[in-house]
């Protein structure tokens, strides 16, 4: 377990570089800068901001003064706003995407696992072909379809939810729901390929050879087995939350990150966009070192490798 | 991740034919498989299926409800004097030969000086030939030689006509069309009489050049059409001057432009993104997974090593600051999010060429003296294709969803400084435009027409790769 | 003396998409108190289907049990209610399978895997089904067994698993243990072992035990009795010294031909019988065997044969036209 924990630390903190690496040097190598736009400046001004954010020294030095200040956990100034640190953004920010992320992941678990178990078990019957055509629905229909198609329903029509807004419980519902819906549909399919393909195995035989009842046998036998799958999918899936929250939080206007980066990137608010990347992949390597810990956990055979 | 033993793809007839077989029981897979054949249909055709130009606003009919019938009455013709300017080229193509006639308004006019000039040599020549039909309220009175004297509503008027071929050369050419001049009221519309026959496959532009001149027309065998100074469509006309009709089926915009009509035209610029995103993914990854497959050893490892860490990269965020610092212009688009897909290409590749190495064939080849090339051209090739295909298929529907994704967050795509609508970037505007709800169609079709084809494709990929590819069956 | 178990004309058939395969067709058999059943065949002549329906286990869909009843203890297993039947397995008959390397579930521990039959059949609380459990495992002879009993399958070598997995049928002293080729998948050394131990085992707990194999070596080491299956039937049926001393049926014989003896110098060239067991969506006619059988003659291809010899203890049955050809000659 240790050994192959240490493997994954050594390796996802790479992943977070070659994302922070790309980001910095795809938006310095393209032509203008964030202050060009701005007109009637005096020259004299332009310089002087250059020289405030670094940005009349050589790229490579850039670079090195961006990592050194994100080491520390400075992520600069905004370019834009030019009276607030990205800090104070993404402090600001950061906590509603949070947790519309995590009750998502957490519906989607849920959801997912319960659905998946149980088309598995009854496989084959209506309650299988309904669940995995909702499923298939789930996995086409991308979030920016299945947002708006909610809120028109459920806000415009019904009335059982606020259009959009944040704040209050249940103003976190469609939001929540949409998020979770195309990860909701994967872990429910995933659930079930794992389950089939567990059910199938011998020592299920088994199992059942012992006089254990079927719920028993799928509680206690099958699912740990049919997680692990899962469990490995976590980790992409919160790549996939994080891009997703983008639109989410744009149909929504929910007051995250998400919705912040979009923007920071039309505005080439070179501090906020690197600040808010390195949120985000902070949070996924984070993330992914929660699920390999929980895999491990999962399979004995990895733990004690 | 391990693919299925390569041997099922030898090219031996029959296996083909078998997976063919699977696919057709799936019946998902057929209905997946012909809805998108019927969509790319609809996209390459698309100016054959619309029944408006989709940039065509009808100023006086916003928000459209869906199912209404609308007259265009080609009273809004109109044309500035001194201006030059030129059309926006012909969109609608064909093959052979067509006819296009002019139809201008202005105040005076003898003629007006056409300046042709074909963007291909491709365009071999273009006529000039007399008109047959002329407006009601025009008559042919006499045949003089080359002229020809019509009367009309404020007497007669003798005017050349033009009957010559001017074959197109490397320079461009001016031609003088004289024009005939018809009274109407109180505004004088003046009816190029000219048929300008061109035998063309390609696109043609007009530059109009006069004291008087239109700021764009688009003249088709059917329609004449006006465009304002940016290109927009501001009327068309059937080019007899009967009422032009138009059935909004899906209801119209904001700017009353057919919804219908936009979508067909989406269906193309999502299609576009898909189908070349794909192909740019399908040369990075086959060429970098051929490549660590067929070197192997450490440089392999290593490359893999470098495809495991880019797995692990949120691409989208790589891809908006992509778009949002190298401007939106589609070739950025292509390479940005063929630049996402490669990686499962690159490792399936590799897993087959990596397996196929080890077949005798292979070696046989190698012993027989046969090259490096030789074995990739006729065995590796060959042999990997099936996966490849179906791969590729899989990969479109996710562009195709990545590009709406995009569009949708604001990030269109664009061509030459014009936004490219696609599927994303229309519900995106429906949601804009959705009022209280009331306009539910401009978020409702776009939304369900992506779903749907998302969901086509999706079951024929999961068909293809379970037909393809059995020991893969359910595992994604 | 009524047998522990009775079995009468039990069938199974599955419906697949090739066609009704018919894997046991009229299967009747007995076991008595105390003794060691062996069932020979080759794979695919339904050994592990027939046990597996007695108890209760063939998947339906596809499966389909039929049969006149199998007396268990004054219980008709084949018309239990699944909650019944699911209180018979694993308590008084339990069973273990051909492959240890997967029979274990390799996500729990090997204590909870032993003790949840246990836990479930009996109110017995966890430390006493851990001692039991721990008192088995020393019975199976696994070495240093209330330290290994934490441990996980992937610890144990195939060896040891294969005596976990008797230690977990045995957790409940059943009156039957069915034995699924629990052989078949070790190596030699370990195979004499385990049945070894088998053999120890009737001894201590006087368990009767079903031994399902294709190694006549096997049967010849252990069992009492030995039935000879052959598509879906018993074609030979006997004591098992009787059986290897004469047997009746083509196919027993070929058997005995095929296996390598100790007592035949080591250069005789081993038979096999010759041709593919039969296809059994469509078994041919008569007697099933009679396409591979070298003493076929006419009466073989029409009609079946019936079920001949005496039923008394000690007695030797068959299903073959050649035993009653040979009992008319000798009158
Ligand atoms: N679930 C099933 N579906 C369809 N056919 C089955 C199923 N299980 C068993 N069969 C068929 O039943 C027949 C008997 O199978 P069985 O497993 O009893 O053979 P066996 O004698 O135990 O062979 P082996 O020595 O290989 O274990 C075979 O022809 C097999 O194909
Ligand atoms: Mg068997």
């Amino acid at each position: 377990m240790a050994r192959y924990l240490f493997r994954r630390i050594l390796f996802l903190p790479l992943v977070l570089l070659v994302l922070l690496t790309a980001s910095f040097f795809l938006m310095r190598a393209a032509p203008g800068d964030p202050f060009a736009n701005e007109r009637g400046r005096d020259p004299e001004i332009q310089k002087n901001l250059k020289a405030k954010y670094h940005l009349d020294k050589p790229l490579w030095v850039q670079y090195g003064i961006f990592l050194k200040n994100l080491l520390q956990g400075d992520l600069g100034l905004s370019t834009k706003y030019k009276d607030r640190t990205v800090n104070e953004i993404v402090a600001g920010h950061l906590p509603p995407s949070v947790l519309l992320g995590v009750i998502a992941l957490l519906l989607a678990l849920v959801v997912g696992v319960a659905t998946g178990t149980v088309a598995a078990v009854r496989q084959n019957t209506v309650f299988d072909y309904s669940t995995m055509a909702v499923a298939m629905v789930g996995i086409s229909a991308p979030t920016f379809v299945v947002g708006p198609l909610l809120v028109l329903v459920f806000a415009y029509y019904l009335h059982w939810f606020p259009i959009t807004g944040w704040g209050s419980w249940h103003e976190l519902i469609l939001p929540a729901v949409t998020l979770a819906l195309p990860f909701t549909a994967r872990i429910s399919r995933l659930m079930r390929t794992g389950m089939l393909e567990i059910i199938r195995q011998e020592f299920i035989k088994t199992a059942r050879a012992k006089g254990l009842t079927e719920t028993r046998i799928v509680l206690r036998h099958a699912i740990r087995g049919a997680l692990l799958p899962v469990i490995s999918y976590l980790g992409p899936a919160t790549a996939e939350i994080m891009t997703g929250s983008l639109v989410v939080e744009k149909i929504f206007q929910v007051p995250g990150i998400g919705y912040e980066f979009v923007n920071s990137a039309l505005n080439r608010d070179y501090s906020l966009v690197l600040g808010l990347v390195a949120v985000f992949g902070t949070l996924l390597v984070f993330m992914n070192l929660l699920v390999d810990i929980v895999y491990g956990l999962l399979d004995p055979r990895i733990r004690y490798e | 991740m391990s693919t299925s033993d390569p041997v099922k793809f030898v090219a031996g007839r029959s296996l083909w034919q078998d997976a063919f077989r699977r696919l057709l029981r799936n019946r998902m897979a057929v209905v997946g498989a012909i809805v998108t054949l019927l969509l790319a249909c609809i996209a390459i055709f698309a100016e054959w299926v619309v029944p408006v130009d989709p940039t065509y606003q009808e100023l006086h009919h916003r928000f459209g409800v869906p199912g209404q019938v609308h007259d265009t009455t080609p009273e809004r013709l109109f044309l500035v004097e001194g201006e030059r300017t030129s059309f926006p080229p012909l969109r609608y193509r064909g093959k052979g030969t067509r006819h296009f006639r002019f139809l201008v308004q202005q105040r005076i006019a003898t003629g007006v000086h056409v300046h042709l000039s074909a963007r291909s040599k491709k365009v071999r020549k273009i006529q000039l030939t007399r008109i047959d039909s002329l407006p009601e309220s025009v008559e042919r009175i006499e045949v003089r030689g080359d002229r020809e004297v019509f009367r009309h509503g404020k007497g007669e008027e003798e005017v050349t006509v033009l009957d010559k071929e001017i074959v197109l050369g490397e320079k461009l050419d001016d031609v003088f069309l004289p024009l005939l001049s018809r009274a109407s009221r109180g505004r004088q519309k003046l009816v190029l009489n000219q048929v300008v026959r061109a035998e063309t496959n390609q696109t043609l532009t007009f530059d109009l050049e006069s004291d008087q001149t239109v700021r764009g027309l688009r003249i088709d065998n059917q329609t004449v059409a006006t465009y304002d100074l940016v290109g927009r469509l501001v009327q068309e006309v059937r080019r007899d001057g009967k009422p032009f009709q138009h059935r909004h089926l899906l209801g119209q915009d904001m700017h009353g432009r057919d919804l219908f009509s936009r979508l067909v035209f989406g269906a193309r610029i999502s299609f576009l993104i898909g189908v070349v995103a794909t192909l740019v993914s399908l040369f990075i990854g086959v060429f970098y997974g051929a490549v660590a497959g067929w070197v192997g050893g450490r440089v392999d490892s290593f490359m893999m090593r470098v495809v495991d860490i880019l797995y692990g990269i949120p691409y989208m965020f790589l891809v908006i600051i992509l778009m949002t610092s190298f401007g939106r212009d589609v070739r950025v688009m292509f390479i940005a999010l063929g630049a996402v897909q490669w990686l499962t290409m690159a490792r399936i590749v590799r897993g087959q060429v990596l397996s196929l190495k080890e077949k005798e064939y292979i070696e046989a080849a190698r012993a027989s003296g046969g090259g490096g090339f030789w074995i990739l051209t006729r065995h590796l090739i060959p042999n990997t294709l099936g996966v490849i295909a179906v791969y590729t298929t899989l990969t479109i529907p996710s562009v195709i969803l990545q590009e709406s994704f995009l569009s949708f967050l604001g990030l269109s795509p664009e061509w030459q400084g014009q936004p490219l609508e696609s599927w994303g970037a229309l519900t995106w505007n429906g949601i804009q435009a959705l009022g209280t709800g009331q306009n539910w169609w401009l978020l409702v079709f776009p939304a369900m027409t992506l779903a749907i084809t998302l969901f086509s494709m999706n079951f024929l990929g999961d068909g293809l790769r379970d037909a393809f590819d059995p020991q893969m069956k359910g595992r994604t | 003396m009524t047998p522990l178990l009775d079995v009468q004309n039990l069938s199974v058939t599955f419906d697949t998409d090739d066609g009704v395969v018919q894997a046991v067709s009229d299967l009747s058999f007995h076991l008595d108190e105390g003794e060691i059943l062996g069932i020979v065949g080759e794979s695919g002549s339904g050994k592990s289907v027939s046990c597996l329906a007695m108890m209760g286990l063939v998947p339906s869909p596809p499966g389909r049990v039929q049969g006149r009843c199998a007396r268990f203890e004054g219980e008709d297993l084949l018309t239990l209610s699944a909650r019944a039947i699911r209180k018979v397995r694993g308590d008084r008959i339990s069973m273990i399978f051909q492959d240890p390397m997967t029979s274990l579930n390799p996500y729990l521990r090997v204590s909870s895997q032993l003790t949840e039959a246990m836990r479930t059949h009996r109110q017995v609380s966890r430390k006493d089904a851990l001692d039991r459990a721990v008192e088995l495992l020393d019975l199976v002879h696994i070495p240093d067994a209330s330290r290994r009993i934490h441990d996980y399958p992937h610890q144990f070598s195939g060896g040891m698993r294969q005596r976990v997995m008797i230690a977990m049928a045995l957790m409940l002293e059943p009156k039957i243990l069915i034995a699924d080729e629990p052989t078949t998948a070790l190596d030699v050394t370990i195979q004499a072992q385990i049945l070894d131990l088998l053999g120890e085992i009737r001894q201590r707990l006087g368990t009767s035990m079903i031994l399902i194999t294709h190694d006549l070596g096997v049967v010849a080491g252990v069992c009492d009795r030995v039935g000879v299956m052959y598509a879906g039937r018993f074609c030979e049926m006997g004591p098992t010294d009787l059986l290897f001393s004469d047997p009746s049926h083509p196919y027993t014989r070929g058997l005995l031909r095929s296996v390598p003896r100790i007592d035949r110098p080591s250069h005789a060239t081993l038979s096999t019988i010759q041709g593919n067991p039969p296809n059994m969506t469509d078994p041919p006619a008569g007697c099933a065997f009679h396409p591979r059988c070298e003493e076929q003659f006419d009466r073989c291809l029409v009609e079946r044969p019936e079920w001949m010899g005496d039923s008394g203890e000690g007695q030797k049955r068959v299903a073959c036209w050649l035993e009653e050809s040979e009992a008319e000659g000798s009158e």
